[in-house]
């Protein structure tokens, strides 16, 4: 759905974006990270074909956006980090302008849905001057699926909502997803993306480092994983038998819980497992402790690490 | 097939922000304080030198007084479409309006169109205006039709004159300013030239300093004949004043490729500046 190859942005000696190659799969919620003033907004903006690119091509919906530059556009969904709004029109208004705009058909009902979605409908009379920043934030995102958008491109869509608004607009993103859009979101709110994206990509200095599903990047990035285990019947026997297994790197006992430091290049809990029942012991709980995305991508953006020229040496 | 959609995206936005005029009180304000302004100033004068001398002849009284009300007006709507893209752009709904099915074509031609649908309203406004006046005071105005459609070419060079420098500028008061500052350049230049031509031609004397300014205004006005829309619209008032109709067909010609001019640097200005902030 979304392409992009050897794209490039060069400001005078700035490179902001750098040979950068997307690939967002149809269906897909792909999370799109970096620190600030990695290059995700001037990507973002060259996607739109409201930056022109130094080099490289873009590809939506399989086209360059030259070649049918109004039909593409009425099929994507763009929400900003900033909400400019017309704010001396009330919500309905600006609604019907947009519908309009974009050729949506039965606009009544449309804009009953929109704002339903995002409980804005009994304010739809309400100058958007008087909206507050949550509700402009919630309003736009309305106005984003007003036309029933195929890709969405999200930058920051939850940054100014509170818990309860944070929660309204994943749940509005997740069922958008499972009708069947594509999404490009681009978010400094990592649990969120953690929870929603299908594959992150993450931009460091303008160079793509990482492209994967969550469970890829931790592979690569961790050479070993901690496992928290509790035995019942946990004898000196188990331990030292766990501690010789070849994999095991460190162990130590609190109480019922042994926590281990293990080789991460394969799934070793049934090795684990068969262990600690041969000697008599019952595991009563084995946890893994997981990366999070922060930790991904501190691990990344802190190191210089690109997994993706890793990943091409060793091809 | 995308001009059909670039024509259609255009009368959108021109829709929306006519609407907005119209809603507004400025353009009211301001067009009521022109006429009464006009037709205070002129009018009374006039009828102060019927009273005073019993006759006056004048061609057409009615047409001075038009072209101020309609000359003021125009830069009002000027000043209107020099902040219109740059007030967006400062605002940051240009960026928003060009997520969607909008290019800087449409953008541009909606604005304009939007700027010449509030000169609708302007004309509508001067003729009711000049009506009445005319039938109070007798002092009649000819060539309606002719006073309209000039109007209309000398305007539309105005309006695409303020956008074009709304599309090469990024903050509003800069795009205030430089509409202002050079039509009143011109405005200073053409009327230091005429003066000083018409002293050489009554015979005075001029100084060397004055030589040389007047040299200096002879040898530069062609550029800013070309320019000024204001020299746009003086050729065609005095075309419309001599009764020559071949000046006043290429006055309404010139105007027309002005516009044109206008606007497509604009959407090349707009293109390099592009819609961010």
């Amino acid at each position: 759905m979304i392409r992009t190859e050897g794209l490039t942005k060069r400001f005078d000696d700035l490179v902001a974006v750098d040979n950068l190659d997307l690939h967002v799969e149809k269906g897909e919620i792909y999370g799109f990270l970096g620190p600030n003033g990695a290059g995700k907004t001037t990507t973002i903006m060259m996607l739109l074909g409201l930056i022109k690119p130094t080099a490289g091509r873009i590809w939506l919906f399989g086209k360059d956006l030259s070649e049918d530059y109004f039909n593409i556009k009425r099929r994507i969904g763009v929400l900003s980090e900033f909400h400019y709004l017309y704010e001396d029109m009330t919500a309905e208004e600006y609604l019907r302008f947009f519908g309009e705009l974009y050729g949506v058909e039965d606009i009544d009902n449309r804009i009953k849905e929109v704002l339903g979605l995002v409980n804005l409908y009994h304010r739809r009379k309400e100058l958007l001057g008087g909206y507050s920043k949550g509700m402009k934030q919630k309003f736009s995102l309305a106005r984003t699926l007003l036309h029933k958008p195929e890709i969405l491109i999200l930058d920051e869509p939850v940054s100014s909502l509170d818990p309860h608004g944070i929660k309204e607009v994943r749940d509005i993103l997740l069922e958008e997803n499972r009708k069947g859009t594509t999404m490009l979101i681009s978010s400094h709110i990592l649990s969120e993306i953690e929870r929603t994206c299908h594959r992150v990509a993450i931009i460091h200095k303008g160079k793509l480092v990482a492209q994967d599903t969550m469970d890829g990047l931790r592979r690569k990035l961790t050479e070993e994983t901690e496992m928290y285990v509790t035995v019942e019947g946990l004898t000196d026997a188990i331990v030292d038998a766990l501690r010789e297994l070849p994999f095991i790197r460190s162990l130590s006992v609190d109480g019922q819980t042994v926590t281990l430091r293990m080789d991460a290049d394969k799934d070793y809990r049934g090795d684990l497992s068969r262990k600690i029942v041969d000697l008599g012991g019952v595991v009563l709980d084995m946890r893994r402790h997981e990366m999070s995305l922060e930790e991904a991508f501190v691990t990344i953006t802190e190191k210089n690490i690109n997994l993706l020229a890793k990943e091409g040496s060793a091809a | 097939m995308s001009m059909a959609i670039r024509f259609r995206s255009a009368r959108i936005q021109a829709k929306r922000e006519f609407r907005s005029t119209l809603t507004g009180p400025g353009i009211y304000v301001v067009l009521s304080l022109i006429f009464f302004g006009v037709s205070l100033g002129y009018f009374r004068n006039r009828l102060l030198e019927v009273a005073e001398q019993g006759v006056i002849n004048i061609l057409n009284p009615g047409q001075t007084p038009w072209f101020y009300a309609i000359g003021l007006a125009a830069l009002y709507l000027g000043v209107c479409a020099a902040i219109s893209i740059s007030r967006e752009r400062d605002m940051g709904t240009l960026e928003v309006l060009f997520y969607g099915p909008v290019d800087s074509l449409s953008y541009v031609m909606g604005k304009y169109a939007q700027q010449m649908m509030a000169f609708g309203v302007v004309l509508v406004f001067a003729l009711i205006n000049f009506y009445v006046v005319n039938t109070v005071t007798n002092l009649g105005m000819s060539n309606v039709l002719g006073l309209v459609v000039l109007s209309i070419f000398l305007t539309s060079a105005i309006i695409s004159f303020g956008i074009l420098l709304s599309a090469l500028t990024k903050r509003m008061t800069v795009s205030i300013i430089l509409f202002l500052g050079l039509n009143l350049f011109f405005f200073a230049f053409t009327t230091a030239h005429l003066f000083l031509q018409s002293l050489s031609a009554m015979g005075v004397e001029l100084s060397p300093v004055f030589v040389f300014i007047r040299s200096l205004l002879d040898n530069t006005n062609f550029i800013v004949e070309w320019i000024s829309p204001l020299s746009y619209f003086l050729r065609g008032s005095r075309a419309l004043s001599m009764g020559d109709t071949g000046q006043y067909l290429l006055s309404l010609l010139s105007s027309a490729i002005y516009t044109v001019v206008a606007l497509a640097l604009s959407v090349g200005a707009f293109n390099w500046k592009g819609v961010r902030r």
